[in-house]
């Protein structure tokens, strides 16, 4: 009895953790998925496979295919209302502060300013996030994977090779 | 086999000390069966009732975990694009975005 007792827990214990495993979002952002005055787009892995697989378009200095590889899904929030862009913003400082997301950089330019930061650990994906902030509006893209500060790079390094 | 009669049974002499010993006998076996079906302690019954009140919460756990999960599922997770290729259009312009941006910060440092 004892024995399937044990062997019981650890089954839910490994159906838990697998479970969180494929959850590959960033969970703060999920609540946007149905609130009003707010875009939220999704994009899986499976679909990143499927698109990549069946596309030949390319992003100037981002060798897609390869970084599609290694994604595990992208997030895209964007407010509609100065409301709802305040709270998104209250949202992504909270979780920048609370799991010590790294500022990658900030770019103020016509457009707004454009934070970018970069959160791996060492049992989750990695998450690059990238907020940028028209004037009363924000959208947040996250892009979360398997991949490294040097992919993120890599970006640069192609980009500027070509120019 | 004839009738019993009890009173030339009682004329039968008993041998001496018999009653003693039957006594110390059965006195020897009511311990042994009390030593047996020994009561259990206070602290394992409190073992046993906190053993199965922590499966219930275990169980009740997860199955509210799992509620919760589904309840996201139906939306978080739900691939917005179901055309592969306008999932890959949105990546595209996502990593565009983010691709140009990184390049015009190094740009401020080369």
């Amino acid at each position: 009895m004892k024995r399937i007792m044990i062997k019981a827990s650890l089954a839910v214990l490994c159906a838990l953790l697998s479970a969180t495993a494929i959850h590959a979002q960033v969970a703060d952002l999920e609540k946007y998925a149905d609130t009003k005055n707010v875009t939220y787009v999704y994009i899986s892995k499976l679909m990143l496979r499927m698109a990549g697989n069946k596309s030949d378009i390319s992003v100037p200095g981002v060798e897609m295919q390869r970084m599609l590889e290694k994604m595990d899904g992208i997030q895209i929030v964007m407010s509609k209302s100065e409301k709802t862009a305040q709270q998104l913003n209250a949202d992504v400082r909270s979780l920048v502060k609370r799991d010590n997301y790294e500022p990658l950089m900030q770019v103020d330019d016509d457009g707004g300013k454009v934070n970018i930061y970069y959160h791996q650990s060492k049992k989750q994906s990695t998450v690059v996030m990238l907020t940028t902030q028209p004037v009363g509006m924000l959208s947040v893209f996250a892009f979360t994977g398997k991949f490294d500060l040097e992919d993120v790079m890599d970006m640069m390094v192609e980009e500027s090779a070509k120019e | 086999m004839g009738k019993l009669n009890w009173k030339e049974l009682e004329q039968i002499p008993v041998p001496q000390g018999v009653e003693e010993r039957l006594s110390a006998k059965i006195d020897e076996w009511e311990r042994a069966e009390q030593k047996k079906a020994k009561p259990r302690s206070a602290v394992r019954q409190a073992a046993r009732y906190l053993s199965v009140a922590a499966s219930l919460v275990l169980l009740v756990g997860i199955g509210w975990y799992a509620l919760q999960e589904d309840e996201s599922e139906n939306v978080a997770l739900r691939d917005t694009y179901q055309n592969p290729q306008e999932a890959y259009a949105e990546a595209e312009k996502a990593l565009s975005l983010l691709a140009s941006n990184l390049n015009k910060g190094m740009a401020h440092l080369r």
